[in-house]
């Protein structure tokens, strides 16, 4: 379910024109011009142009690497450009520092939180305002309840530590951070109004459907009091329903700009893509899901009819307690049989990892009074070195911590799994030219850039770590099971489909595939049978169960506490 | 300068600053205890190398720190904090007393010591690994204060059940000949003894393993990202377990060979902190063989060169401690990556390679693979 | 007896815990300091040569904190400065501390075997108080550095969990980058915190030289500042708890002088080892929920 356009009956008149509309009058709040930033040889950001107005929400627009993160990492303070100017509030202004972009009144959330995990909501934001003395507890908690009130960002009970959120109470903590954080007034009895400029980079990845609409009530509201925001995404249907304005980048340029309403989706993804708007209205496999328009988001995908090939992954009432002693799995029963396709749904922090945990074979190590029965083709899983003989490929959710290790050179990255392991070196003794040459191949297989085996892991981009993740997993001659988490996370648009095709290959050739995906996108365009997770439990969603449904159920309404 | 001799400049780099570190500390030590300067750094370079002697008196300094540097860098590379090394030591040089001395004499008994030694050091390893491997309780406290156990069971040993029958010094019995290292080479004054290529080979078998072994793949995976070596299958905690246990025996290895080797018998402050100082050899070289016998060798002649500038320049040998510990300081200052992405910015290199390094560094585990 | 034994166990206690609560602050701001036993040797040092060449114990107690301070620095610049691995700097610290004050203790006062005469510290006692039974002696007649100690557990108990000050320290040791993107100046503060620990060090060095110990000898803190390492462990990393590790330390340390003065054939290294073996075993009990600073240890490297 898409949130309603704003555009119909809100009052706003000032939606349509832009500053460069010579009957509009109101100068931009934010003017880039030409600004150029170069990292090295590569020119992340090439003479964009880029406005911004008081009032008004914007979304910045383009693929991965198109300089969006780049062009606001420059705005607020992080960066210097190489060349260009920027005004802010009418003067032409130099920032040195994060700071000075802070207190010039720009607020910026970035798409990986920075909080405290084990400090409360209270404390995070009091370390954003920056108090040095006396901060009794109900002192901090009644400053963060006055500043959520001042803001209308509802965070909750500010004693409970971030540890114990959701993703989308986190998100809202960040927001009222970053907002405090720009806030001059200490005692919070001020103004009402939040920063000049709050910049949200991929604020909607984490969140479900009915989360996102939230988020944006929250910033229509913060702009209507005069904000501007800047929603930086790839995310071209959400953003069509919230902008105002829409800005596109590629290749570190401003290739358009201009009202949302003047934008045909199609267009929209074509000028992202790069490709001509026929091609894309052909062959829309071209434009993955998340940027192509939402066209069908009401009649859900049809499914295919219940297997009766044998299952391959048996997980029966897995239980467990994580390190804090919340629970993570509740009772988690699942079959994935050979030749399917099944997704798990679920925001991140409800039990996946421990789900991958557990299908891995070391949940006994992580998880306390873990009980429960793990089988995969048919043997009984009790240790990773068990999973692994079974034939089943791990694609972790998070690639640097779980994947590969950073300092070890790819093509002994690539031998990160004890099967392909034992089946290099046999007897004990690694024999290095044909590990070598191997590698050479699974690195040109899966495209992984710049393909030389020695190099290590952590210097290659996110991308590439990704891909090496894949070539590792994937690349085995026939899995019996994949596990996959979040397989196109940082992947363009080319890799994420190629991802998908290899993942409904290996299907095709038998294998299991289950794979988890905070992303609805994902989910929806490469399952045979959906289920969600929520809070250690998992939710069968039946072919008949819309999109917005399962948003629902990801978001644990429908379920019965 | 071009890569190839920015490369060369960059592997030579450390063991000049080494020497030129410790050279300079010598002379201004010296100078300000009151000798000349010029005295105690000829000292203490003809000490280490200027006749066969001396270079024999460096080889036979150097076993026991190649073998703990050993020790210290399969755990290190592995990730196990190994401050032990000294504690396994000495566990080893008691065990390896008991069997020379309790035990008759008999033919091949050195090698029974040499093993009762490697043993016991790594039954030392045990207890601190049960606790970081169950208890998740950190290495570095624990094989600390077994350090200290360690030397006060030497010091009850050799002033109780194992002391020498004339009950006069706090010394075990002399050791057999049969439980003795045979010495080889006796014009260079008798010193050098079968532990000292001993030693050299487990160094280099300990790299071997390490770089060229599935064993050493997971160890090094282990080291470096945990979780990453779990998730690809590999016996993580059996694994560290094994590593632990071969680090203590090395160490504890190393006791055995010194006592065999050089000293014939056990006493009261048997060690020197060879433990402690094996970290830094370990560590000066780079956790990988060839720069551990580099340092080992380093430290050895350090050792040597400062008695013999105690002799000449009356400067206390104790000073080659000092020395050593300026030089890896030294050593580990310049190599820090935050040097090294000043010195690229000043060259013009771009942000975005210093960015990818940075994020590997911060990325968790402090030292190579 | 008892007023004497509990006197006696404080006073063991006062190097440790002036350490360890050194270590704790370094700790909770992300940085692991192994370098302590060699800061507190060169504030033993210190303390010894300037309390024995003037005669005056409280000139030893600032030349300590000086000394503390500046090898602390060093090992600051090494580690977070140049964000050279923590490890490698603690180690170096303590070879240096080792050989250094070795060294430099022959050349001062030669190696006669004659061990150093130090003017000890003088006990103050607190009026009244120190009349109280069993614990009169112990908490109110020592010497100052005691109470400094003892006052600054609580103050830095307060510190941490209740000012804003406290939470920035805090913040650098879970999660630097955030700290570093609300613009609080991490290098700068783990430096100021690591300085601090040296001063504190530099102070349990002076408590041995000038009154534990009351000389000094090479590698006279005998493993001391290892131990304070395991006590801000086995306190999880809280004050109260350090003060009870440092306690008990001093209780087994009291304890082995009991045994020693009265017991008949039981070695003595036995209860020279009691002190460790009893820490060892207190690292045993169970975790509970607090555990260490998420970015303990952990290399810091932006800019």
């Amino acid at each position: 379910m898409t949130p309603a356009h704003p555009r119909e009956g809100d009052g706003r008149a000032a939606g349509d024109r832009g500053p460069d509309d010579p009957a509009s009058g109101a100068e931009a709040l934010l003017d880039v011009r030409a600004v150029v930033k170069r990292f090295g040889a590569v020119r992340a950001l090439d003479g964009v142009d880029f406005r911004t107005r008081a009032g008004e929400i914007h979304a910045l627009l383009g693929e991965n690497g198109a300089g969006k993160s780049t062009l606001m990492n420059v705005v607020s303070g992080l960066y210097a450009p190489d060349a260009g100017a920027i005004r802010f509030g009418g003067r032409t202004v130099r920032w040195r520092s994060p700071e000075e972009a802070r207190s010039a009144g720009i607020a910026m959330v970035h798409q990986h939180f920075m909080l405290v995990p084990s400090f409360t909501i209270a404390e995070n934001v009091a370390l954003a305002r920056g108090a040095l003395g006396w901060l009794p507890r109900a002192r901090t908690e009644e400053a963060t309840r006055a500043l959520a009130a001042r803001y209308r960002v509802d965070v909750g009970d500010p004693a409970r530590r971030i540890d114990d959120i959701s993703v989308g109470d986190r998100q809202r903590v960040e927001i009222l951070k970053a907002l405090a954080a720009v806030d001059g007034d200490p005692t919070g009895a001020g103004s009402t109004a939040a920063a000049r400029l709050l910049v949200l980079d991929e604020p909607t990845a984490v969140l479900t459907p009915d989360e996102v609409a939230v988020l944006f009530e929250l910033l229509r509201d913060l702009a209507a009091h005069g904000t501007a925001v800047v929603i930086v995404t790839h995310k071209l249907a959400e953003v069509l329903a919230l902008a105002d304005r829409v800005t596109i980048l590629r290749g570190g340029r401003a290739i358009a700009s201009g009202p949302a309403a003047r934008f045909e989706p199609a267009a929209l993804a074509a000028l992202m893509v790069g490709a001509p708007a026929e091609v894309v209205a052909r062959a829309p496999e071209v434009v993955p899901a998340e940027v192509r328009p939402a066209a069908s988001s009401a009649d859900p995908r049809p499914r295919r009819a219940p297997t009766t090939a044998p299952p391959v992954i048996v997980a029966e009432r897995l239980c467990g307690h994580d390190r804090a002693g919340a629970i993570a799995l509740d009772g988690v029963s699942l079959t994935v049989a050979a030749g399917e396709i099944v997704a798990v749904a679920g925001v991140e922090g409800n039990g996946q990892w421990e789900l991958v945990a557990a299908l891995a074979g070391f949940a006994r190590d992580c998880l306390r009074g873990f009980s429960g029965r793990v089988a995969i083709a048919g043997r009984s899983i009790a240790s990773a070195a068990d999973a692994r003989d079974a034939g089943l490929a791990i694609v972790p959710a998070d690639r640097t911590t779980d994947g590969l290790v950073a300092e070890l050179p790819a093509w002994e990255n690539l031998l990160l799994a004890r099967d392909r392991l034992r089946a290099m070196a046999p007897r004990g003794v690694v024999p290095r030219a044909r590990a070598l040459s191997e590698a050479r191949s699974a690195l040109a297989a899966y495209e992984v850039q710049p393909p030389d085996p020695l190099l290590p892991a952590g210097l290659l981009s996110g991308g590439n770590q990704q891909r090496l993740v894949l070539a590792r997993e994937l690349g085995r001659q026939r899995p019996a099971a994949i596990v996959a988490a979040n397989p196109s996370r940082g992947l363009d648009l080319a890799a994420t489909a190629a991802v998908r095709r290899r993942l409904r290959e290996h299907a095709r050739a038998g294998a299991a595939v289950l794979v988890l995906s905070t992303d609805l996108d994902e989910v929806e365009e490469i399952a045979d049978r959906i289920v969600v997770l929520y809070r250690g439990r998992l939710i069968d969603a039946p072919s008949s169960t819309t999109r917005a449904a399962i948003g629902r159920l990801m978001a644990g309404s429908g379920v019965a506490a | 300068m071009t890569p190839a001799v920015a490369r060369a400049a960059a592997r030579v780099g450390p063991a000049v600053l080494a020497v030129a570190t410790a050279l300079s500390l010598a002379a201004a030590l010296a100078a300000i205890a009151g000798s000349d300067p010029a005295t105690a750094v000829r000292a203490l370079v003809l000490g280490s190398l200027g006749s066969t002697a001396n270079v024999a008196d460096t080889l036979v300094r150097s076993a026991p720190l190649l073998l703990c540097g050993a020790a210290v860098m399969l755990a290190f590379r592995s990730g196990i904090f190994n401050i032990g090394a000294d504690g396994q030591f000495l566990a080893g040089a008691l065990a390896a007393t008991a069997v020379a001395t309790r035990i008759r004499p008999f033919p091949g008994q050195f090698a029974c010591v040499l093993i009762a030694g490697a043993l016991a050091g790594g039954a030392w390893a045990i207890v601190p690994a049960a606790f970081r491997i169950r208890r998740d309780v950190s290495e570095v406290i624990t094989t600390i204060l077994l350090n200290f156990v360690a030397l006060y069971l030497v010091s009850w040993a050799v002033t109780g059940p194992l002391q020498e029958s004339s009950r006069a010094y706090p010394q075990s019995a002399a050791i057999p000949e049969t439980a003795r290292l045979a010495r080889f080479l006796h014009g260079t004054g008798d010193r050098l003894h079968a532990g000292i290529p001993l030693a050299f080979g487990l160094a280099a078998a300990t790299g071997g393993l390490l770089s060229f072994t599935t064993f050493g793949l997971r160890l090094r995976a282990a080291g470096l990202n945990a979780p990453a070596a779990r998730l690809a299958g590999f016996p993580v905690r059996r694994d560290l377990a094994v590593a632990f246990a071969l680090s203590g025996a090395l160490a504890g290895l190393a006791g055995a060979v010194e006592l065999a080797g050089v000293t014939h018998r056990l006493f009261d402050r048997f060690s020197p902190g060879y433990g402690y100082t094996a970290i830094a050899v370990a560590l000066l070289g780079n956790l990988r063989t060839p720069g551990t016998i580099a340092a080992a060798l380093f430290f050895a002649a350090l050792g040597a060169g400062a008695s013999a500038m105690e002799r000449s320049a009356g400067v206390s040998a104790v000073i080659a401690v000092a020395v050593q510990g300026a030089t890896l300081l030294a050593v580990a200052a310049t190599g820090a990556p935050a040097l090294a992405r000043v010195v690229q910015r000043a060259r013009g290199r771009g942000e975005a390679a210093a960015s990818e390094t940075e994020a590997a560094a911060a990325a968790g585990a402090p030292r190579g693979a | 007896m008892l007023d004497a034994f509990l006197a006696a166990a404080v006073a063991l206690a006062t190097p440790i815990l002036l350490a360890a609560l050194g270590e704790l602050l370094v700790e909770r701001a992300g940085v692991l300091n192994i370098g302590l036993e060699g800061m507190m040797l060169v504030g033993a040092f210190a303390a010894a040569a300037a309390a024995a060449s003037s005669g005056s114990p409280l000139a030893g107690v600032a030349a300590a904190a000086v000394a503390g301070l500046a090898i602390a620095l060093v090992f600051a610049l090494v580690a977070v400065t140049l964000a050279a691995d923590q490890i490698i700097a603690g180690a170096a610290v303590n070879l240096i501390a080792l050989g250094g004050t070795g060294a430099l203790y022959r050349v001062l006062y030669g190696d006669t075997g004659a061990a150093l005469v130090l003017p000890t510290l003088p006990r103050v006692a607190i009026p009244g108080l120190s009349s109280l039974p069993v614990v009169g002696d112990a908490l109110f007649r020592q010497h100052a550095l005691v109470y400094v100690s003892l006052v600054l557990v609580p103050v830095l108990s307060v510190v941490l969990a209740h000012t804003g000050l406290g939470l920035r320290l805090r913040a650098l040791g879970e999660h630097p980058l955030a700290a570093a993107s609300l613009g609080l100046r991490v290098r700068g503060m783990r430096v100021a915190a690591i300085g601090a620990s040296g001063v504190l060090a530099g102070l349990g060095g002076a408590a041995l030289a000038l009154w534990t110990a009351g000389t000094f000898v090479e590698g006279v803190t005998a493993g001391r500042g290892f131990v304070a390492l395991a006590v801000v462990v086995f306190a999880r990393w809280s004050p109260w708890g350090t003060l009870a590790g440092a306690l008990l330390f001093g209780l087994a340390n009291a304890l082995q002088f009991q045994f020693q003065a009265s017991a008949v054939g039981v070695p003595y290294q036995l209860f020279l080892m009691l002190p460790y073996v009893v820490t060892l075993a207190a690292l045993l009990l169970p975790a509970g929920t607090t555990r260490a600073p998420r970015a303990l240890g952990a290399r810091y490297d932006r800019e």
